[in-house]
């Protein structure tokens, strides 16, 4: 588990350097991919507006069976999952504080939604 | 402000259309919609041979977008009996896609001043009968909280294309029905029909969290359009055509188009909106509209075209084109209104319909302040069905359906892409039904009339029985914390 663990950081971490190259809902996808291929848990990722919650990036195979958590990103942006309980508590805390500064960035250099 | 296009009013409109956001989505310099083409078509694949229409409706049992030739073939079709089987097929399609629900809403109509003149129109600029009145906020206050108290969820909010109705005001009528609550009664979505904007218009309107963004096309023939519409912005045809893609562009992922049966032939716009829908998915990724309206013209105060029109559609054939846009975009909804006598909804839902509203008033204050007859001088068009809520809810279940008053899927992020693609592979039912149920149940518990309420269980529980064993359980769970006074379960 522990290896695992830090596996998962070093492969968030490379997606890093992917981050500044590819467009926002792209970077999104490959960590929904990720996600689910390693963990089995269905991520995906919406722009807030009041009540509504618009699709950008992510899974789009959700299972009605299946209870859905709602993780506000930032006050725009959240994520949908899942099996958020399969991913590893340290694996959760570590993608959660990942993606909160990965899409603060990119909401403050856009100016508006990162889609 | 004068109704009459004043200097302001005037300058308005000036700056309404943005040319170069109707040019981006021309090829070659010209428009999705080739009249000569169309009628060519309609003309040629008359007879169709049975062998071909069975091939195109297993096509559609695919639940695979037609082509316009297959489509023309469904639309000329004569043989009784074929259409026995074309009608047959259009419910199953539905039923495959959506499952035996119909979900309800109803129309706020905020404001009837008008720049435009359409002929047809009850709210055109020069029907002097016409008495013009816009709700402030607190009057949209009062109207929403008549609607939820009926036990309303979802809204179509209607407005007149004029600086009074501008986009601001729009915003602003969107939160104020948002914010008002009635003891467990809110409404959870609201959809938009107004005037085409700019993109940076539409932005204004993503923000504050709007349903779907439903433009009609009226005509898609582009000389009764310019006809019937003589002048004003919406004289621009163009300008309305791509209204949804500009939509689309700016992140509304769920738009609605619509035709208004009688102006044209209705064959013709048939071909029409499943043009528009074909270029929508060509430009925004397979994301084509979320729903398809059909209104047919109705009498409406000095409006004497809607007596004269030679494009009148039968009742036999409005079932028809129903049930061929239905056959022809498998997966979209679909929306019959109140427009339509209580008979022809009851005839016409079966062949895939899924959406209808009820308890409708479309006079402007009309909810609050409860005139008990119809105004037409404060109406866009009369009202054929104006049955309580709680009565189509309850014919609705004895036909068989239960009354979903389902907002999840905007509220989970399962929309735009994410929508289309459950919807085209036939899972949305999955989803729609168990929160058809949960909603339904709610319905019956804080709203319904003591008859309803005995249809309503029966309904439920048949529709609980035909569930995916893996749902029960989960159904079951939240039908139990509805009955204990929890709300907006959801799925």
């Amino acid at each position: 588990m522990e290896s695992e663990t830090c596996e998962f950081e070093i492969w968030i971490r490379s997606i890093q350097e992917m981050c500044s190259l590819q467009m926002p809902d792209e970077v999104l996808n490959r960590i929904a991919q990720e996600i689910e291929r390693r963990y089995g848990a269905k991520l995906w990722f919406a722009e807030i507006l009041g009540k509504r919650w618009s699709y950008i990036a992510g899974v789009r195979q959700g299972s009605p069976a299946s209870p859905l958590q709602y993780i506000i990103l930032t006050s725009r942006l959240g994520m949908v999952a899942e099996g958020w309980e399969q991913i590893p508590e340290k694996d959760q805390i570590f993608l959660l504080s990942f993606l909160r500064d990965y899409l603060g960035r990119e909401h403050t250099r856009d100016g508006e939604c990162s889609s | 402000m004068s109704q009459v296009t004043s200097s302001p009013v005037k300058e308005w409109m000036r700056g309404v259309i943005k040319e170069e956001e109707v040019e981006r989505y021309l090829s070659n310099g010209r428009d999705f919609i080739d009249d000569e083409a169309i009628e060519t078509l309609l003309r040629h694949n008359s007879r169709p041979d049975p062998k071909r229409v069975q091939e195109i409706l297993a096509k559609s049992l695919n639940l695979e977008r037609l082509d316009p030739e297959e489509t023309v073939t469904l639309l000329n079709v004569e043989d009784p009996d074929l259409w026995e089987e074309i009608f047959v097929t259009a419910g199953e399609v539905k039923r495959r896609v959506y499952g035996d629900r119909i979900v309800t809403f109803a129309p706020l109509y905020c404001s009837n001043y008008c720049v435009n003149n359409c002929l047809y129109c009850g709210f055109r600029r020069d029907n002097h009968l016409q008495k013009r009145r816009q709700l402030n906020i607190e009057e949209v206050r009062r109207e929403t909280e008549a609607l939820v108290s009926l036990g309303h969820k979802r809204l179509i909010m209607v407005y007149g294309e004029h600086p009074l109705s501008d986009v601001d005001y729009i915003a602003q009528t969107i939160q104020t029905v948002y914010e008002t609550k009635v003891g467990h009664g809110e409404i959870r979505r609201v959809n938009v029909n107004a005037a085409p904007l700019d993109i940076a218009r539409y932005r204004v309107l993503k923000e504050v969290g709007i349903g779907t963004f439903q433009v009609f096309q009226e005509t898609y023939h582009h000389e009764t359009y310019h006809r019937l519409h003589p002048s004003g912005i919406k004289a621009h045809y163009r300008w309305r055509l791509y209204a949804l893609h500009r939509a689309q562009e700016a992140g509304i992922d769920d738009v609605a188009i619509g035709a208004l049966f009688g102006l044209y032939n209705w064959k013709f716009e048939v071909m029409g909106l499943l043009y528009h829908t074909i270029d929508l998915e060509k430009h925004f990724g397979g994301v084509g509209p979320h729903t398809i309206s059909f209104p047919r013209l109705e009498p409406a105060v000095n409006t004497p075209l809607v007596r004269e029109t030679r494009y009148r559609v039968s009742d036999r054939d409005f079932k028809r084109l129903v049930a061929v846009i239905r056959l022809s975009v498998p997966y979209t909804g679909m929306i019959i209104t109140a427009r339509e006598p209580a008979q022809v909804r009851r005839e016409v839902i079966p062949v895939g319909c899924t959406q209808t509203d009820a308890s409708t008033r479309i006079g402007i204050g009309a909810y609050s302040e409860r005139y008990s007859e119809q105004e037409l001088e404060r109406q866009q068009f009369e009202i054929n069905d104006p049955r309580s809520l709680d009565e189509v809810v309850r014919e609705l279940a004895d036909m068989g359906y239960i009354t979903s008053f389902c907002t999840a899927d905007y509220r989970c992020g399962r929309t735009g892409k994410y929508f289309m693609d459950i919807t085209k592979r036939g899972k949305i039912h999955h989803f729609c039904m168990p929160n058809a149920i949960l909603t339904f149940k709610e319905y019956l518990l804080d709203y319904a009339s003591p008859a309803t309420k005995e249809t309503g269980e029966k309904i439920i529980a048949q529709k609980f029985a035909e569930l995916d064993d893996q749902l029960k359980p989960i159904v079951t769970g939240y039908l139990k914390r509805i009955e204990n006074g929890e709300r907006d379960l959801r799925i």
